[in-house]
């Protein structure tokens, strides 16, 4: 039998990377413009989180005082991507908004080593363990999966059901049509910049509750985009399938060999995509320019 | 007929000036930092190498609209292959140089071949790919090596002569810019380069007039990642020792940033970049002592917002913006 808490960590990492790649599919859908910012915004928060709580206090209030600073911030970036990509033309090539969004990358990474520095700590996170099926674990795992699934839920929920999410469904498959139908495309352009930063900035802080919060934990960005790819960048159910795919490789190869082989892992994913069907699983990747 | 003679012969007065104040002002760009010495003179070595693989990718993005995040990459391929030759084999700057660039040359080809059915941001993401796997090849490679401490590079000997003196470094540096700016423009203005520019504007025609995806996407993959690692090779050699940590990800953004800064696809405006880029930090740290910050625990996390800014001004069209604004609030003046 798996140890519990091997099956525990997998979907841990599993619903961090998922968050991370919806955030990607979100911006990829509407705007072609591949999110590579999504683990800076996320460590962003993470710090946020860490420095709102620890000033506050340790309980409740400074952790939910934490969290809405650490949204805000996330947000905040967000609103400035909207602005930079969508209103100042990034969007018309969708090379250069790319490009913008690795330009934020090193930009952010800037803002949080002149404002951190070098720093790695913990959130202030106090929780004790359980015994499931007779093993220990830690409770940490299960409280990052629920909050995992209760976010990847309220989007699924949001983009199936809500005006929010039926617009921005229209605006994915034709923006133009969108607007002479009367959509309100550039605020719901808004409304989704800033909910796939908001979600960065979550993963970010799921992240760091199951490792650390560190400049280096950016990184987590990649498996995120990685997981998106996988998924086919268009479709949000690719990207969590994706997401679950690269943490159980990672998990089953640092079970197997050596932790320091798990980050081959996502490139190993990429590589062979790149070659078998760089379409993604889901096939759907509209605009994959095959020449 | 009469009159064409003295129109002839006044026509080359202009023409004859033009070359000659560009070979002027070449002259004393060049011997300024050997006038002055020191440490503007290390520093123009830096410039210069940075430039060198700056050329490359402006000619790979810029000509050829292939967007490369590999840059980094292949300068640590060259590197690495100088660090391995000169410690395990005892072998010197000059068989580094040719295996480097052969190393180069396989390796383009690869990323050429594996991203083939790709192209705009797929392309980034599989050279993107590429750069991480040398990152763990080149990591693994130093642990084993060398215990994590990297290689040491002593002052290589080109042709009998020990290049162990900034001075000439420069002279060095110079001749490896002029060589290569000559033959990446010689490659850009042949049939070769027009084929790049051809399958960058607009893919499907080329195809049709018989212009091949593979050959023309090997060839200046090979080309550009050939000569990249042979200048990785001449920058390790020049900073004396070589670690993977040198060679991350935020040195093939950086070189983007140089690329968009100097306008993709322009020579002279790589090399221009590459000193605007290395220099920055000058003033930053000086504005920065101005107001009494200390600048030595900041100034790398600043670098990287203003690097950040200037690549999204510069992606953004932000100069034209700029010159724009400035001519729309003039002619506004005057009217």
């Amino acid at each position: 039998m798996l140890p519990i808490s091997l099956i525990v960590s997998t979907a841990s990492i599993g619903i961090v990377y998922a968050v991370l790649a919806l955030a990607v599919v979100f911006i990829y859908r509407t705007s072609r413009v591949l999110l590579f910012c999504v683990g800076e915004i996320g460590m962003l928060s993470a710090y946020v989180l860490r420095d709102v709580w620890v000033w506050v206090g340790p309980g409740l209030g400074g952790f939910a005082a934490g969290a809405a600073a650490a949204i805000a911030a996330a947000a905040v970036v967000g609103l400035i991507l909207y602005t930079v990509i969508e209103r100042f033309g990034g969007h018309h090539n969708h090379f250069v908004g790319t490009i913008v969004t690795v330009a934020f990358s090193i930009f952010l990474l800037g803002v949080l080593s002149a404002g951190w520095g070098g720093e790695i700590s913990r959130l202030p996170i106090r929780l004790g363990f359980t015994t499931v099926l007779g093993q220990r674990v830690p409770l940490l795992g299960p409280a990052v999966i629920a909050v995992g699934v209760v976010v990847l839920a309220t989007v699924g929920l949001a983009l199936s059901w809500s005006d929010f999410g039926i617009d921005s469904q229209a605006l994915a498959d034709n923006r133009r049509l969108a607007q002479l139908r009367g959509i309100p495309v550039e605020r719901r352009l808004q409304a989704i910049w800033i909910s796939a930063a908001v979600m960065s900035g979550i993963g970010g802080c799921l992240s760091a509750a199951v490792s650390s919060v560190s400049i280096e934990g950016a990184v987590v960005g990649l498996s995120g985009i990685v997981a998106a790819i996988i998924g086919g960048l268009t479709s949000p159910l690719g990207a969590i399938i994706g997401a679950i795919l690269l943490a159980l490789g990672e998990n089953v190869t640092t079970s197997l060999f050596d932790a320091r082989y798990s980050h081959v892992v996502p490139v190993l994913f990429l590589v062979a995509l790149l070659i078998v069907r760089p379409s993604g699983l889901s096939g759907r990747a509209e605009s994959i320019a095959r020449v | 007929m009469s009159h064409s003679i003295p129109l002839a012969a006044a026509a080359p007065l202009p023409d004859l000036a033009r070359p000659a104040a560009l070979a002027v002002a070449v002259a004393a760009v060049i011997a300024i930092p050997a006038i002055v010495g020191g440490f503007p003179l290390q520093l123009a070595v830096t410039g210069g190498l940075m430039a060198a693989a700056a050329m490359t990718l402006t000619v790979l993005t810029g000509t050829a609209g292939l967007l490369s995040l590999a840059q980094g990459a292949f300068l640590s391929v060259g590197a690495f292959t100088a660090g391995v030759l000169a410690t395990s084999f005892g072998l010197g700057i000059l068989p580094a140089l040719l295996i480097a660039a052969f190393f180069g040359l396989i390796l383009g080809g690869g990323v050429a071949l594996l991203t083939l059915r790709v192209s705009g941001i797929y392309l980034a993401v599989g050279t993107f790919a590429f750069h991480h796997v040398v990152e763990i090849l080149t990591g693994d490679i130093e642990v084993k090596l060398t215990q994590a401490t990297g290689f040491i590079l002593t002052h290589p000997v080109l042709f009998g002569l020990t290049v162990d003196t900034p001075l000439k470094w420069w002279g060095l540096t110079v001749g490896v810019i002029a060589l290569v700016f000559v033959a990446l423009n010689f490659l850009r203005r042949s049939h070769i380069g027009r084929e790049w520019t051809f399958l960058r504007e607009d893919p499907s025609a080329a195809a049709a007039l018989g212009i091949s995806l593979l050959r023309s996407r090997a060839t200046v993959f090979m080309l550009t990642s050939s000569i990249t690692a042979a200048v990785g090779v001449l920058s390790a050699y020049q900073l004396g020792n070589v670690q993977a940590g040198n060679y991350s990800i935020h040195i093939a953004i950086a070189y983007l940033t140089i690329v968009a800064l100097g306008r993709a696809g322009s020579l002279i405006g790589a090399i221009i970049a590459s000193y605007v880029i290395l220099l920055l930090p000058i003033p930053i740290e000086a504005t920065l002592g101005l107001f009494g910050v200390d600048a030595t625990s900041h100034i790398a996390g600043i670098e990287n917002v203003l690097l950040g800014s200037i690549l999204v001004f510069s992606l953004l069209n932000g100069p034209d913006r700029v010159l724009a604004l400035i001519k729309g609030r003039l002619r506004h003046g005057r009217g």
